[in-house]
């Protein structure tokens, strides 16, 4: 950044100079850090790690009326929108793990006694569903009781996936 | 040499054009919080999120599903109340531009906290209100270039990220983010154009990791915009071309982006008076 910027900034109005200063010192410091951000200050990393093919993928299949759902045929955001419910209730067990081991830990720290209800969701898997249900009926405009998810593991074999079994819904690994 | 007015009335009418113009995008596709109507939350790494957590907030307004249709109205009205302040009621800008911001801050927060999207696609709306406030032109010009380094800050730091995080040395990174990011379409037995052209992307590993590295190279590209404004044109189009390809090969709509190029846009130059 021109330091010609902030040398204008600070004599045009010094409160608006203080205030940029310690955005920019702020976003640099999380950018340095890595690990936990703070808005508006993130780290813009994504698809950066190593991602290389693996031998095995869970993968959620959404059934209506006996149908697999093609995904295919959705918009990228209505298919966002059928999918993320199910991914933020697998992750549950991950999120908790999270809340445990660095909310409880480092709230305090501030002063703050962190009120888990407020943090966890904790749903279960038939409440989850019940509701989800509904959140999909709605959302295609379907019959609700007709909807199914399963969670599918599948093998990347000779450059296709190839269908293996049915597991749990829950059964995330936490990084 | 003063700045005139134009520059600020340019870049109101961009955003205000560009958050409707949104807005019915968001609208067909059912991204309203009233259109969600979510039923539970989520928890991220973001400690601000945690802060808001901590009131309990989410909770009254999952429990509360008419606050989902309060929050869609106080948040799509907003930049109306910006824009009659601007023409109507001048002294008011920068209330109605710190209205705006508050409500955009949470309304987004909350946003995210549900199964929704997540946050960073929505840095526009948190930082955007803010150039509005200074009454003096001087400062607001200043303040969009600050934002302008930001966007450029955002990119460039995308592409640092890739070589920090070594993603940019596996020749298969791409084939893998492809299988990651597209498996829920690539299991469908039936036959797809769009599952055939992921599939053969990831069976020729050397022409993905060539768009990986085509979008790192323009990621680092952005650094120019810190010296140099000689590139902005070229920016604004590798900017436009990165939300394609993003939308085509990867399925990530990041239109809510696209404010940031009115910083790319806005030119002091043809804004001066001159008397």
């Amino acid at each position: 950044m021109r330091f010609m910027f902030f040398k204008k900034l600070y004599r045009t109005d010094k409160r608006w100079f203080y205030v940029v200063s310690l955005f920019v010192l702020s976003q640099l410091f999380i950018f340095y850090k890595r690990g936990v951000t703070f808005a508006p200050f993130y780290n813009f990393g994504m698809y950066s790690e190593p991602i290389l093919p693996a031998e095995e993928y869970h993968v959620y299949q959404v059934w209506v009326d006996g149908q697999m759902l093609n995904f295919n045929n959705f918009s990228p955001k209505k298919a966002e929108k059928i999918l993320l419910p199910v991914y933020c209730f697998s992750d549950q067990p991950c999120k908790e793990k999270f809340f445990k081991d660095v909310i409880v830990r480092l709230l305090p720290k501030a002063g703050i006694h962190p009120v888990e209800e407020r943090f966890l969701a904790h749903k279960s898997e038939a409440d989850f569903l019940n509701e989800y249900r509904g959140y999909l009926g709605r959302t295609l405009n379907v019959d609700s009781q007709s909807i199914e998810i399963k969670n599918a593991v599948y093998r990347f074999r000779s450059g296709r996936l190839h269908f293996t079994s049915y597991t749990s819904l829950t059964s995330a690994v936490c990084p | 040499m003063p700045l005139t007015e134009n520059i600020r009335r340019k870049l109101l009418l961009g955003y205000v054009a560009a958050f409707y113009l949104i807005t019915a995008y968001k609208l067909v596709e059912g991204q309203f919080l009233s259109q969600f109507s979510p039923t539970f939350f989520q928890l991220s790494g973001d400690v601000f999120s945690w802060l808001l957590m901590q009131t309990g907030l989410h909770l009254w307004v999952l429990q509360h599903s008419w606050s989902f249709f309060l929050l869609d109205v106080l948040f799509y009205t907003a930049p109306l109340f910006l824009l009659t302040a601007y023409f109507f009621h001048r002294r008011l800008v920068n209330v109605a531009a710190l209205f705006m911001l508050l409500v955009n801050w949470l309304y987004v927060q909350l946003f995210v906290l549900f199964p929704t999207n997540s946050i960073e696609g929505h840095l526009a709306w948190l930082l955007f209100p803010v150039v509005f406030i200074p009454a003096s032109r001087e400062t607001f010009y200043l303040l969009v270039r600050g934002l302008k380094y930001f966007f450029l800050f955002f990119f460039f730091s995308a592409g640092v990220w890739k070589i920090r995080q070594y993603g940019i040395f596996y020749v298969d990174e791409m084939s893998g983010i492809l299988l990651q990011q597209h498996k829920e379409l690539l299991i469908h037995p039936q036959k797809h154009w769009y599952k055939n052209f992921i599939y053969w992307l990831i069976n020729h590993p050397s022409v993905s990791y060539l768009l990986y590295l085509g979008a790192t190279t323009a990621e680092l590209f952005f650094i120019t915009g810190f010296f140099t404004n000689r590139f902005n044109r070229l920016l604004i189009i590798i900017f436009v071309a990165f939300l394609i390809a993003d939308y085509v090969i990867m399925r990530i709509p990041y239109l809510e982006m696209t404010p940031f190029l009115l910083t790319l846009m806005a030119d002091k130059k043809r804004d001066i008076t001159t008397a």
